[in-house]
């Protein structure tokens, strides 16, 4: 059975102020405030160059949706980016939902968005 | 698709949805509905638990109310019927306006977006309230539109 707070959440510097981010499991009215924690614990330490591993998320409600939203506006505010690697197909068809699938940028693979960052 | 009538009660408690959420995946997936239809009802059904949660019960406290949850197959219609019963203050849906996603984002807001995303993957929304007693919001999912739509899709792979 799936269980509740089904949700890990690693993370991995990247070098400079880039971190990654692999999300598995659960994104939903439970579990989303511990990867909001996660995600505004590295804004307090500087970091604003976020890339979001999504391909192990099997399952997201609005309330996962909402705080992907929410570090994406406080990394551009700040002057860094958040953005996807391979979302899973809850998380793309959620976005499509929402009518936000243009809205993310998303990358096929990790060192892809991580080039994004180092313009490499 | 076969028929089914199932329930569930939950209490008010979010470690509940994942229970809510195999409810409906195992029941409707035993009835042979198609796998993107589930997926989008356990949407619709989570989203709307947790709307009961957090605002039809926001004032008492964690699993001391309960929610009913109805699921019935009707195969001569062609549908999924969805029954939420609950016992907390009247939230009507209907008076919750389509978010402006625009300013969604640009204010971070958190909440607000499930009652939007019921009706997206909803055919038929409907709320009922009982002064002092419940509210019933009932959710329709009509297959035939996504499951030839599935199939069509199937039919240009082959």
């Amino acid at each position: 059975m799936e269980k509740a707070s089904e949700l890990k959440v690693e993370t991995r510097k990247c070098g400079g102020k880039t971190v990654v981010l692999t999300i598995h499991g659960v994104l939903d009215a439970h579990t989303s405030s511990q990867l909001e924690r996660r995600i505004f614990k590295l804004f307090d330490s500087g970091v604003h160059k976020i890339v979001a591993d999504l391909s192990g998320v099997k399952y997201i409600s609005s309330a996962g949706a909402g705080v992907l939203i929410s570090g994406m506006q406080e990394a551009s505010e700040k002057g860094g980016d958040f953005v996807f690697v391979k979302p899973s197909t809850s998380v793309k068809e959620l976005f499509d939902l929402l009518g936000l699938a243009s809205m993310f940028k998303s990358f096929p693979s990790v060192s892809e968005a991580i080039a994004h960052f180092t313009g490499r | 698709m076969k028929e089914r009538k199932v329930e569930l009660v939950v209490s008010n408690m979010t470690e509940n949805l994942a229970t809510v959420r195999k409810f409906v995946m195992d029941t409707l997936a035993d009835a042979g509905v198609s796998e993107k239809v589930v997926r989008k009802i356990i949407l619709a059904v989570d989203e709307a638990v947790t709307n009961i949660i957090r605002h039809a019960y926001e004032e008492f406290s964690k699993g001391t109310r309960t929610i009913d949850i109805k699921l019935c197959t009707y195969p001569a219609r062609k549908c999924v019927e969805v029954t939420l019963h609950d016992s907390g203050k009247e939230f009507n849906p209907d008076e919750v306006k389509t978010p402006n996603m625009d300013e969604h984002i640009r204010l971070r807001k958190k909440y607000g977006l499930g009652i939007f995303l019921i009706r997206k993957v909803m055919d038929e929304v409907n709320y009922m309230f009982r002064t002092g007693e419940e509210n019933i919001l009932r959710m329709v999912k009509y297959l035939e539109n996504d499951e030839e739509k599935e199939g069509d899709k199937r039919d240009a792979r082959d």
